[in-house]
């Protein structure tokens, strides 16, 4: 794993009012990386991300792109492009006019070197008339540059399924489809990194999950570094290579989806990434844990002999069983019909425990309850909770 | 919508028919009659009155008031843009109140503005007699009467109308887009041009119509600023509904109405959303 980082937060603090947003924030961004920052409203996530793509400078710290520090460099001048939330398309103009919008309007210097000089050059000797000399104009320099930017324009409505919409003003066009169109604006720029900021969020859930599935096949085929910002987890685990879970303006936990899911850090991320049930026990030694006179098996934590613990299990681990084949024995209290599962809510004295099983269990029977060792994660305690 | 609604515009319906439509179907048949003032027991259909298209007063009094409006609507629209945008960015925290402070001198009757704006614009005038109290001894310029005066008299009138429509159009434009330029890569100067401003093109149609039109048809501000030395289109047809020609009066206002509902058709061709405020 030798990655390169392609932009670095270094203790990164800001703040409203008095009011701490994001508090010593520290992360390393790789490239060709599709990072998530997920968390409750009001976490922070957003105001970091409108700190790299320059919409806000930070109180303290320092933004690292390349090993160049950006802090003070304005939005327009970052080889970074935005996807926004509530799209932001230019109403007075149609949808390829919206993509070609920021190549069109950069710099002749940026447009050259984009396409490169050389190339150009050989395109407007290619495309004159036998027996024109002399020196190449601007004019026509731009002419081909003109083309080529309607071209890319072209190619990226297409990677984002919008073929044939180039026409359509943008009230023409559906919630995703307009989407689409941010996209394509951003991407055409051929941005380092690429900031979506909740992009999904105002879609209906089938669409969001078609988008889902297009965001990371686009990422994977631009190789570029997207990062993303979220407060459905669902929608974190789905896409994302590294979830940064923040809350209170602090980074919460760092790590693959899998990595978060299966052993959170702390309570907050055991309850915000998915269901979890946890109750509060006692490392007894190496593999075993003890929950109120019970003793379960664990893998792979070492904490130290008789320190207290958190034991987390998800709903989906548990197995049901007959009542005398378990120590951990509840009594099943309501049982739900999910659609592809029963939700079962049962008490083993006054602990609430989720289950989730493909059986129907009747309010009133005590079942059984196991967990297989693997499926057990722990947690320290907190002292400050 | 529903019926409960559509009862609710019968008043205004009412009120549209009475004091529009009927008054205009009347001063459509005045123009093809010959009578004395409203008396229609001598009337007579006749042609005759198109012949006061033929008199080169009707003609320089009409071009009058189109150089006239054309020049106050586009320094209004110059100006009324540096201003609404400045207080479109400023950080006032109460910019409706800089808006009302606008707007406040509309609060008092226009003959009493134009009046007193005529009396500044005389060699002596109450600045002047203040300032040779403490000792100051000029002359003020004596403006009445020139077409300068006609021209400030008609911007200090309808400026508020545009600026108040620009900065309707700019509150408009949504902060993201901006963002979005910036993100895109455009400086704030080109950021203005390319976003900015053509989103606030709309106010700026909008309030042309609202300068453009009242110059165009109004009499009282040519009469008293002009002192009667440029005529315009407005004091023409005042001066034959006083001497009781109701018919080329009619058939004069008449042919104006058709240009401005032509006028304001076109600008609707051409702002295909629709959504100036007319």
């Amino acid at each position: 794993m030798n990655k390169k980082v392609i932009i670095e937060l270094q203790d990164i603090v800001k703040s409203y009012d008095d009011e701490v947003i994001v508090n010593h924030l520290n992360l390393q961004i790789y490239e060709n990386e599709f990072l998530t920052l997920l968390g409750p409203s009001g976490c922070g996530k957003t105001t970091t991300l409108r700190m790299i793509g320059g919409f806000e400078t930070p109180d303290e710290g320092r933004i690292i792109l390349n090993d160049k520090i950006i802090n003070d460099i304005p939005a327009y001048a970052r080889p970074i492009n935005t996807v926004f939330q509530k799209y932001a398309l230019f109403p007075h103009l149609n949808v390829l006019e919206n993509v070609v919008f920021g190549l069109k309007n950069s710099s002749y210097e940026r447009k050259v070197s984009l396409y490169g000089k050389e190339k150009l050059e050989e395109e407007v000797l290619r495309n004159r008339k036998a027996g024109k000399k002399g020196k190449i104009t601007r004019f026509e320099m731009n002419k081909v540059i003109k083309e080529k930017i309607y071209e890319d324009a072209k190619k990226a409505l297409e990677l984002v399924n919008l073929k044939g919409y180039e026409e359509r003003n943008i009230d023409q066009l559906s919630g995703g489809q307009q989407q689409r169109v941010g996209i394509a604006r951003a991407i055409v720029n051929k941005p380092k990194i690429l900031l979506l900021d909740e992009p999904l969020s105002a879609l209906d859930l089938k669409l969001r999950q078609n988008m889902q599935y297009e965001l990371k096949e686009m990422q994977r085929k631009l190789g570029i570094t997207f990062i993303f910002v979220t407060h459905d987890q669902e929608e974190a685990m789905t896409m994302s290579d590294r979830i940064v879970v923040m809350q209170g303006g602090v980074i919460q936990q760092l790590g693959t989806p899998k990595e978060i899911y299966n052993e959170p850090k702390n309570r907050f991320i055991a309850n915000f990434i998915g269901e979890s049930n946890i109750f509060r026990g006692v490392y007894v030694k190496k593999d075993t844990i003890k929950f109120d006179d019970i003793e379960m098996n664990c893998v792979n934590y070492v904490y130290e002999d008789g320190e207290e613990c958190d034991i987390v299990i998800r709903p989906e681990d548990f197995d049901i069983v007959d009542a005398s084949k378990s120590n951990l024995k509840a009594e099943v209290r309501t049982c739900i019909f999910k659609g592809v599962h029963y939700e079962i809510c049962a008490y083993y004295k006054e602990q609430e425990i989720v289950i989730h099983s493909y059986e129907e269990v009747k309010p009133g029977d005590i079942i059984g309850l196991k967990v297989d060792p693997y499926e057990v994660s722990l947690m320290r305690v907190n002292k400050d909770e | 919508m529903s019926r409960y609604f559509k009862k609710l515009g019968i008043p205004y319906l009412v009120w549209l028919f009475l004091l529009a439509i009927v008054p205009a179907i009347i001063m459509v048949v005045l123009s093809f009659l010959d009578c004395e003032g409203t008396d229609f027991s001598s009337a007579s259909l006749t042609l005759v009155n198109f012949a006061q298209f033929g008199y080169s007063s009707t003609l320089i009094a009409f071009l009058n008031s189109l150089l006239y409006s054309s020049i106050t609507t586009l320094i209004c629209a110059v100006i009324g843009y540096i201003v609404a945008y400045a207080i479109f960015r400023s950080h006032f925290k109460n910019k409706f109140l800089i808006l009302t402070l606008l707007i406040l001198p509309m609060w008092s009757n226009i003959l009493l503005r134009v009046n007193a704006l005529k009396s500044v614009m005389e060699p002596h005038n109450i600045i002047v007699s203040l300032l040779n109290k403490m000792g100051i001894n000029i002359l003020g310029p004596s403006l009445a009467g020139t077409p300068l005066a006609i021209i400030i008299g008609l911007i200090a009138t309808y400026l508020p109308f545009m600026i108040l429509s620009i900065y309707t159009a700019l509150e408009k434009i949504e902060y993201s887009l901006e963002e979005a330029a910036l993100d895109l890569g455009l400086t704030d100067f080109k950021k203005f041009w390319k976003v900015v401003f053509p989103l606030s093109f709309k106010g700026i149609v909008t309030g042309s119509i609202m300068v453009f039109l009242p110059c165009m048809s109004g009499f009282a501000i040519p009469e008293i600023l002009g002192q009667g030395n440029i005529v315009l289109i407005g004091n023409v047809i005042d001066m034959l509904f006083r001497n009781m020609n109701y018919n080329v009066g009619a058939l004069l206002s008449v042919v104006i109405l058709a240009l401005i509902i032509g006028a304001i058709a076109l600008v609707n061709k051409v702002d295909k959303e629709g959504d100036t405020l007319i």
